[in-house]
Formats: structure tokens, C-alpha cells, sequence
């Protein structure tokens, strides 16, 4: 009520009704999703992480296209060098394109790149590696294995996950005590020998193929990842469902005579969504960390490849008194600490718009 | 409580049972044997190596044998008895196939009381950050304080523990040499690896028990104790503090189980001969009797943690009726 409300002699008038009636529209009830982002966009963390966020993965798909150093080119000489401001050098001619195997999209991307910018490359702004390959190339192309790590372990445990502790939850009774008691017993092999064993597994030649692997070592990797990573969203998905189950108006929609697809799909799944969102939130970061954990011990990626964890493992193990190159660990730590950060920010203003908890602050 | 105890103890059979045998063939189903790493031997002494660890048996005969105490060879069941063969439910996990002429059970007990004093210590650690951490950023939300804890507990969350670890190699031990470098044997020893390993469970810890006293400080009681004049402290100690340690409790009950089999990163980084470097590489070398080793620690940890975490609930709040929920 922007505009001064003495109407006169207390009648309405018709510039009154018209402010009413935009009230009204303003008012008017919304879907819960468009309350949700509009809840979610007046968090001034959350809206920036996730642009943050948003630029990351654009950055990390476009990688190949710009005037990046390659990620595997070598300038051994005088190695590591310390970082030269964007003002001092912002660009030189000393572009060699040295990839590992690339797939059939990043050849393109590269070759664009090729066109593009010929021989010019930005100057090592963040630095070289111990062998003079370029840390910013190497960040960025390595964001692209951390980030499809954690993609692919969102979709599992979200396929996965939400699959079995729904199937759980809506069965009750005997096969829910059967489904949790076996995800118990998942819980307590120890994750590293999954991973290890189910490595081995599926990187070992097939002799269905004729001695050629199904799957690339990546695919692998990512595929195992994403198989140990689903375990705590079936609980938690399963719990949601069993709270649901016996909420009134889900026992007066029953005792109305809905169906069960019915219940499901208009009392169940939406209730559950929310959860899942948040959950996924708190999934991508701990998968982030544990491919960083992988490839700290030598169990991930492979030379060429990059990645995060990769990066951060070799940072650190050049950190010594002698030569002190700060910025491997600083680098590929900030990265990482900065996307994890946002994803935390963006699964608390998720939580914060869905309301679901309504203590924490 | 006895009730439950009993029926929890029915589980935990059942558990071990189900992750031994899990292991058992899923360790055998992967290609690559314990010995097909090495130079190729001559025929007749891989034989006879492969029968020192009756690994010509055929699956089923060898799944009984590491089951149980069973006195299985060619002969039948109970044949030669000088052929001693242990078994899990005997508590005798066998000899090593990767460290020659040491059994399971001696290498176990000679890392697991490392790894132990390690985990204690990370544990320590973990509670004391988190929860001073925690309770500083709940009595002043918003407040400095607060934003500090918080930024650090995201730190502590977001930084790889090996980043973590190298940062203080380099400031506490080589730039100031408060503490030894690496290596293992005196107290001194277990102060950085200790830190290293609980910072990042401290961080979950403090942002849990936050949320957890922020929750229980909105609750009547506490505002009907305040009404009644009942000092701060004793209102945070009585009302809010029971109720906001539980999801702590249930996070740090599973994960004790993993700080206190040691970490594989944290251990490969300061040198520390703990349990931590075995379960890669009794997984790397299919050493089928060491992996068994550690999975079956592993199991039986999380499991009595978890049946803890249970037991401490009744403990705090007593609204829960474990013979009820068993």
C-alpha cells in the first residue's frame, strides 16, 4: 500500500479498487515451487553461491575452448614458477597443445580453441607444478572430473538411494526390516574395499569383449563412486517415507479410498523432494572430498587426467621447507574449499526456503 | 535394556555373518590372486604354496574353513589334527599371505592398539573443537563469535584432511618444531596426526551441536526455566544440552568406528604403523586373511558404537523405550 489510503469521505474510489485488486494478484496463492524460489532468492548467500556455482560448471564444460595452457605441456625449465600477475603477463605465444585422450566433444572444443586464439595462451597466473605445467589449466580441467564425480554420485543416489528407501518405507513391515537390515550390512563392509575390489572388478579386461574393457578407466571410477555413495540417503528417503505414511491427511486420503499411486504421487513425493534436494546438497561435497581421498592414495584418476583431489594430493606433497610453492596447495585448496563452501550455502538456503527446519538460523 | 541387549546381539551375529561372507566372495570373485603379482614361480612351489594356505580347496570347503573351527583336509571332516585350521568363530584369523610367517591376529594386535591411541586422541580432539565450537556459536547467534566458529568449522569441512595435515607438518613441526615431524613412539607423537584427523569431524561436530542448542534453546521449558530465574549456565547444562548432544551422538557413533581403525591419508603422511595402511593394501594384494582381519574389526566396531549411540539415547532422553523400538 504504496499510495496514501484517506479515500475522502470513506467511499471507495476506483483507484482504490484497482490498488486492491493488485494487492489481490500479489497475494493470489502460488505453487509451493515458485514460493520456494522466491524464498530461495532472498538469501543473499545462497543466491550467489549458486551463481558461483553455476559459473564453476560453465568454466568447467568450456575449459577446452579457452586460451588456456594445455593441462600436460611441460616448461621444465626453472619448474615450479611462482605465480606472474595478469599485469605483468597476460598473455604469451608459448601455447603447445599437449591432451591426453580426449572424447569426441572436447576434440571439437579444442580444435575451436585452436582457430580461435592460435599460439596465445594467458600467462601463468596462478603458476606452474613441480613440472612446469600450468596450475590454472590444470584447476579448471581438473574441475571437470570433480564436478562429474559428484554429478554422477548425485544421480546414483538419487536413482539408487531414493529407489530403495522409498520402496522401503511405502512396503513397511517385513521387507522393510529386510531392505534396512541389508543396507545395514553394506554399512558395515568398510567403503575402501568396495572401492578397491569393485576397481579391480570392472577394470579388468572382459573376455565377453575379447580382452577390450566395457568401460573406460574414468567411467569406472565414477561409476563406483557413485555406488558407495548411496547408502545414507536410502535411510534418510526411507525415514521421510515412514513419517509420511502415518501422517493424518495421508490416513484420511486412504480412508477416502485413494489409490496408492495416488497417495505417492500427490502426498508422498512431494514431501520427499525437499529432503532429497537438501540431502543431495550434503551429498556432492563429502564425494567431492573422497575422490580427493582416492586420488590422494593413488586409487583415482590417472596421468593425464586431472583432478582436484589429484592437484591438492600433489600440492601438498611438494610443500617442503626448501622450496616453499605455496601456491600448489593454495590453489587446487581454495578451489575446492570455495565450491564446497557454496554448495554448503546453497543446500542451507534450500533447507531455509523449503522451511524444514525451522530452529536453525 | 536386557531385552534389547539380547536382541541386538542376535544382529550382530547375523551382521558379521552376512559382511564376512559378502567379503569372502566378493574377494574371491575378483580377478588376480595373492601371489599372481609376484615373479612367476615354477609350477610345483606355487602348488605348494597355494596348499600352505589351502587355497587348491575348493570355494565352499575353504568359506567353512575361514568360518569356522573345522579340521578340514582331503581326509574329510575332522581328519589330520596337526593340520591346525582356525577360523573367525575360533578368533583365529589365520596366517598372512602377504607378510610371511606372521598371523592375522599378530599383525592386528600389533596395530590396532596404534590406531586405537590415534583415533582416541582424534576423537578428543574432535569433541573438544566441536563442542566448545558449537556451544560458543549457539549462546551468541549471530554475534562475532559466531561467524567465526562457523567460518572455521567450513573450513575445517571443506579442506582435504591430507591438505590439512601438510599445512601443519610444515608450521608446528618444521617451521617452530613443537612437535615431532612424523613417526611413531612417544606422546609428542600423536598430537598433530591426532589433530589432523579430528579437525574435519570437530567441524561436523560443532555445526551439529550449534543446530542442536539453537533447537532445544526455542523450547518451552527453557523459557518457562528462564521465566523462573534459573541461571544461564544451568538452563544451557540441564534443558538444552541433553537434547542438542544426541544428533552428535548419533553422527560420531558410526563415525568413531572409521577414526578409530585409523586413516589410511593421515597414517601414509606421518608414518604412523597403525591398521589404516592395511586395509589398502590387504585389498591391493588380495591378502584374503589380512582383509578379513580388518573387515571384521571394522564390522564389529560400527556395530557396538551404533548399539552405544542406542544406549546413550535412553541415557538422554528418557521418552525413548529401547525394549519398545528393538
Amino acid at each position: 500500500m504504496s499510495r496514501e489510503q484517506s479515500s475522502g469521505g470513506g467511499w471507495f474510489r476506483e483507484a482504490d479498487y484497482d490498488l486492491m485488486l493488485t494487492e489481490l494478484e500479489r497475494s493470489a496463492p502460488t505453487s509451493l515451487w515458485s514460493e520456494v524460489r522466491r524464498r530461495f532468492r532472498e538469501q543473499r548467500a545462497a543466491r550467489w553461491s549458486a551463481r558461483l556455482l553455476m559459473v564453476l560448471a560453465l568454466l568447467a564444460f568450456f575449459a577446452p575452448l579457452l586460451p588456456l595452457p594445455s593441462p600436460a605441456a611441460m616448461r621444465l625449465a626453472g619448474a615450479p614458477h611462482a605465480p606472474v600477475a595478469p599485469w605483468s603477463e597476460f598473455v604469451n605465444q608459448r601455447y603447445e597443445p599437449v591432451y591426453g585422450p580426449l572424447g569426441a566433444l572436447d576434440r571439437a572444443l579444442v580444435a575451436t580453441r585452436q582457430k580461435l586464439f592460435g599460439k596465445t595462451q594467458l600467462g601463468s597466473w596462478l603458476g606452474t607444478d613441480t613440472k612446469g605445467r600450468d596450475t590454472l589449466a590444470r584447476i579448471l580441467w581438473g574441475s571437470r572430473t570433480s564436478l562429474l564425480v559428484a554429478l554422477c554420485a548425485a544421480l546414483t543416489s538419487l536413482s539408487l538411494g531414493v529407489a530403495w528407501g522409498a520402496l522401503a518405507g511405502l512396503s513397511g513391515g517385513r521387507v522393510d526390516n529386510l531392505m534396512m537390515r541389508a543396507l545395514d550390512v553394506l554399512q558395515s563392509i568398510p567403503t575402501i574395499f568396495v572401492v578397491i575390489f569393485l576397481l579391480s572388478f570392472l577394470n579388468a579386461p572382459s573376455a565377453a569383449l575379447g580382452g577390450a574393457r566395457l568401460l573406460s578407466r574414468e567411467q569406472v571410477f565414477f561409476l563406483v563412486i557413485g555406488a558407495v555413495s548411496w547408502l545414507s540417503m536410502a535411510r534418510v528417503v526411507r525415514g521421510q517415507v515412514l513419517a509420511l505414511r502415518s501422517a493424518p491427511y495421508v490416513e484420511a486420503a486412504r480412508a477416502q479410498g485413494a489409490s496408492l499411486v495416488w497417495i505417492v504421487r500427490k502426498h508422498v513425493w512431494p514431501n520427499v523432494l525437499p529432503v532429497v534436494g537438501v540431502y543431495v546438497t550434503l551429498t556432492l561435497p563429502a564425494v567431492i572430498l573422497y575422490e580427493a581421498f582416492l586420488s590422494f592414495l593413488g586409487l583415482g584418476v590417472e596421468a593425464p587426467n586431472v583432478s582436484w583431489g589429484v592437484l591438492a594430493a600433489d600440492g601438498a606433497e611438494a610443500l617442503s621447507p626448501l622450496v616453499s610453492s605455496w601456491w600448489l596447495v593454495a590453489a587446487p585448496s581454495t578451489a575446492l574449499a570455495a565450491t564446497l563452501l557454496a554448495l554448503g550455502l546453497v543446500g542451507d538456503g534450500l533447507r531455509d526456503a523449503l522451511d524444514l527446519r525451522r530452529g536453525e538460523r | 535394556m536386557i531385552r534389547f541387549l539380547v536382541r541386538r546381539a542376535a544382529w550382530f551375529a547375523f551382521t558379521v555373518w552376512a559382511v564376512i561372507t559378502i567379503a569372502f566372495f566378493l574377494m574371491r570373485a575378483v580377478p588376480g590372486g595373492p601371489f599372481s603379482s609376484e615373479r612367476r614361480l615354477p609350477p610345483s612351489i606355487e602348488a605348494a604354496v597355494e596348499a600352505r594356505y589351502h587355497l587348491d580347496w575348493p570355494l565352499w570347503k575353504q568359506y567353512l574353513q575361514m568360518l569356522g573351527p573345522l579340521n578340514l583336509d582331503e581326509r574329510g571332516w575332522f581328519g589330520d589334527s596337526t593340520r591346525v585350521t582356525g577360523g573367525v568363530l575360533a578368533a583365529d584369523l589365520g596366517p598372512s599371505l602377504q607378510h610371511r610367517d606372521v598371523t592375522v591376529n599378530e599383525v592386528l594386535a600389533q596395530s590396532l592398539p596404534i590406531s586405537l591411541a590415534l583415533g582416541s586422541v582424534a576423537l578428543f580432539w574432535a569433541l573438544t573443537l566441536g563442542l566448545s565450537g558449537g556451544l560458543i556459536a549457539a549462546l551468541w547467534p549471530g554475534g562475532k563469535l559466531d561467524h567465526a566458529a562457523r567460518a572455521l568449522s567450513t573450513l575445517g569441512l571443506a579442506l582435504p584432511n591430507f591438505v590439512i595435515a601438510s599445512l601443519l607438518v610444515l608450521s608446528c613441526a618444521i617451521a617452530f618444531r613443537l612437535f615431532p615431524v612424523a613417526g611413531w613412539g612417544s606422546a609428542a607423537h600423536l598430537v598433530l596426526p591426532g589433530f589432523a584427523l579430528g579437525v574435519p569431524f570437530g567441524a561436523y561436530v560443532a555445526r551439529l551441536f550449534r543446530a542442536g542448542l539453537l533447537e532445544a534453546l526455542a523450547h518451552d521449558c527453557v523459557r518457562t526455566a528462564r521465566a523462573k530465574g534459573v541461571p544461564r549456565a544451568r538452563i544451557v547444562w540441564r534443558h538444552a544440552m541433553p537434547s542438542a548432544l544426541m544428533p552428535v551422538i548419533s553422527f560420531l557413533g558410526p563415525a568413531a568406528a572409521g577414526i578409530l581403525t585409523g586413516s589410511l591419508v593421515i597414517e601414509k603422511i606421518f608414518a604412523i604403523p597403525g591398521t589404516g595402511s592395511h586395509f589398502v593394501a590387504s585389498a591391493l594384494n588380495r591378502d584374503y586373511a589380512l582383509a578379513m582381519g580388518v573387515t571384521l574389526v571394522y564390522t564389529v566396531l560400527v556395530y557396538g558404537l551404533n548399539v552405544l549411540v542406542d544406549v546413550a539415547y535412553t541415557l538422554l532422553d528418557p521418552r525413548i523405550d529401547l525394549e519398545r523400538d528393538a
